[in-house]
């Protein structure tokens, strides 16, 4: 959070670092060089840390860039929230706070790993951290998962409903089939899901892209199925957002009572709160069975059901699932429950798959101590392990899960950290003069790279804000990464 | 319809509130323009969600109401609020570090903070919405609350609101699994 005043107050601590400082020449102290401080990546974890380095740093003169791959800020905020989420992207605000703060400059268009390596990036700054979150979706590893059409990535299709330019080509084919099932039982199987079945007049006030409304507006599709490898004690969705599935306009909720028998009074008394309550929703629904009138559209959870093939010519025409078990039947409410295939196989026709498992991080540079398995870069408290000056926080440093909370109480602890190997001298070249922002962005010029600021930016999105003003949405996202280059070089009307 | 004179360019942001039917167009951070707002009440709902209000001194004694926040590090700090502060922008105004991603939208856990055990129930119930949000909070207890759902008013006077640790040891080995 920052209050409308922020308070800076260099002076007693400009004359404290540049006594401290070993200099042969001067009797009269003269300012001593900012700390360069670097994030990579301006999705909340970057945005978040920055904001806590802030407040920490009030007393040493210190500038932050936030680097950015894509032309426009905010990672997930903007490309993974729900259109129909918009309280989540209030964020925004803060962040916005954050980036026009004097000691804070965005840098967009930069592509760290790639356009500048890694190790470059210590040239302009003193302090690293990468916060660049976990791009790669998980796979089935199945056959027909990547030659058949119609089989997307939950990353992909919340890409393209999403406006990410890299997906605007998709073209999901909806009108082609009345089921579509999706592989996996968390937050973002349900934003699917929730995308597929709401009425489209409701999506039509959101900041879904216009072509995904043109494409949903010609859906044939009324029933979804969300299919978990467990069972109903293992589900990964969270009950906020269940609930608003359970109250969804014109559709209707068939959750099978024979899914839920095992589960006993006894059974939920012993669980933690938000699984208590999650399971408890889930029975209600159950037993309700509310039967809403002119229900259209449809959505059901399979579970037990691990994915083994996907079929069809040349679009995916069903998909085999073996049945899974509990390995351990007392282990039934575990959330950490282990189960093994029975051999029988189901084959559930239908004519969309989306997958929805999870993520990782990739590594952006070989320099990185990276864990290639977990997907997380290599540290201990958010130190990267043998590259001193380089931290990291979010996703890429602990996995791709958690909500808002998560990553701000992480910041805390992250920027506490830096401060502390500030103070404790565990950096080494802090008195070394560095050009920061100034330097990179020379040098992604020399390399044929244009580097996008937050006044930039703001060009953007006036012009976005104001395209969607006349059709009733909070914005119309450009899709053409040329496109939105060229609205950031120039003020058009 | 506009609460000042000034002549109106693109909104700067949209916010969809949960105002009934009501669009919020923000034009800067201190100039509200509202176009479909259903009743006066939904006003100053909106005007409460920015966070102007409590930048407002109390009138009168009659309006004031004296509460405490203690801080990470076990600091106690009192504050002099009013009838109707909202909790959370009454922090903010004065550099409580609590957090407020959602801005009151019951859409993050964010402002979480315990709530001293005998004011707990002059506190109206949770929403069941509220309720939600707590479930995913760090260091959930039996007095939990979101901050930006309590409102001030007389009978919180003295009424003491912790916020939760921040220390956390983040493991990806053996961690219990957390939603996204």
């Amino acid at each position: 959070m920052l209050t409308h005043v922020v308070r800076r107050s260099f002076t007693s601590c400009l004359i404290r670092r540049s006594l401290s400082t070993i200099s042969s020449q001067s009797s009269s102290p003269s300012p001593p060089p900012p700390i360069r401080i670097c994030v990579v990546g301006s999705g909340p974890a970057g945005f978040y840390l920055t904001q806590n380095l802030l407040k920490l740093h009030q007393s040493l003169p210190v500038t932050i860039d936030i680097l950015e791959k894509a032309p426009v800020p905010f990672g997930l905020v903007r490309y993974g929230v729900a259109p129909d989420h918009p309280e989540v992207k209030n964020v925004i605000h803060t962040f916005t706070k954050i980036a026009e703060h004097e000691h804070v400059r965005f840098i967009g268009n930069i592509h760290i790993g790639h356009t500048v390596r890694l190790q470059e990036l210590q040239q302009f700054y003193h302090i690293i951290i990468l916060a660049y979150g976990s791009s790669v979706e998980r796979t089935l590893n199945i056959p027909g998962e990547t030659s058949l059409e119609n089989v997307f990535s939950a990353k992909d299709f919340v890409g393209w409903y999403n406006g990410v330019p890299e997906n605007a080509q998709l073209r999901p084919k909806l009108d082609g089939t009345d089921c579509a099932v999706i592989i996996g039982m968390g937050n973002v199987a349900l934003d699917c899901a929730r995308i597929l079945l709401s009425p489209i007049d409701d999506l039509a006030k959101t900041d879904i892209t216009d072509q995904a409304l043109d494409i949903l507006r010609q859906s044939r599709i009324r029933h979804v199925i969300l299919v978990g490898r467990r069972g109903p004690m293992q589900v990964s969705f969270t009950i906020k957002e269940l609930r608003e599935l359970t109250k969804l306009n014109g559709v209707q909720s068939m959750l099978k009572k024979e899914d839920f028998q095992q589960i006993d009074q006894n059974m939920i008394d012993k669980l933690e709160r938000p699984r208590k309550r999650l399971t408890e929703l889930m029975l209600k629904t159950v037993r309700t069975n509310q039967t809403k009138d002119h229900a259209e559209r449809f959505w059901y959870l399979k579970f037990w059901r691990r994915p083994r093939r996907i079929n069809g010519k040349t679009m995916v025409e069903s998909v085999d699932f073996e049945y899974t078990e509990p390995v351990d039947r007392q282990q039934f409410a575990n959330e950490n429950l282990f189960v093994k295939e029975n051999g029988t196989i189901e084959t559930v026709p239908c004519g969309l798959v989306i997958k929805s498992i999870g993520y990782y991080g990739v590594q952006i540079d070989p320099w990185l101590p990276f864990d290639k398995e977990r997907g997380i870069i290599l540290n201990h408290q958010n130190r990267i392990d043998d590259r001193p000056g380089f931290y990291c926080t979010g996703w890429i440093g602990r996995g791709a899960r958690g909500v808002i909370v998560e990553t701000t109480t992480e910041s805390h602890t992250v920027a506490k950290r830096i401060m502390d190997d500030i103070e404790q001298g565990r950096l080494q070249n802090l008195h070394d003069v560095k050009s920061g922002g100034d330097g990179l962005i020379s040098l992604a010029k020399s390399r044929q790279v244009r580097c996008i600021s937050y006044d930039d930016w703001k060009k953007l999105d006036a012009h976005e804000t104001k395209l969607g003003l006349s059709k009733g949405k909070p914005r119309e996202k450009i899709l053409n990464i040329d496109k939105m280059l060229e609205l950031t070089s120039n003020s058009n009307s | 319809m506009t609460l000042s004179g000034r002549n109106l360019e693109a909104p700067h942001s949209v916010i969809e509130s949960n105002i009934g039917r009501s669009s919020v167009f923000m034009w800067d951070d201190n100039i509200l323009c509202l176009c479909m707002i259903n009743n006066i009440s939904a006003l100053l709902v909106a005007l409460r969600h920015h966070g102007d209000y409590e930048w407002q001194d109390p009138k009168s004694d009659d309006e004031v109401v004296n509460i405490v926040f203690i801080n990470k590090d076990g600091k106690r700090i009192p504050i002099r609020g009013k009838i109707g502060d909202n909790l959370l922008y009454l922090g903010h105004r004065y550099g409580i570090e609590i957090e407020g991603a959602c801005e009151a939208s019951l859409a993050c856990s964010t402002c979480h903070v315990y709530v001293k055990e005998n004011y707990l129930d002059k506190l109206p119930e949770p929403k069941e919405e509220e309720e939600d949000q707590l479930d995913l909070a760090a260091f959930l207890k039996s007095n939990s609350r979101l901050g930006c759902q309590v409102i001030l008013k007389k009978d919180l006077e003295g009424a003491e609101f912790a916020l939760p640790q921040a220390t956390r040891n983040y493991y990806v080995d053996g961690h219990k699994p957390t939603p996204h």
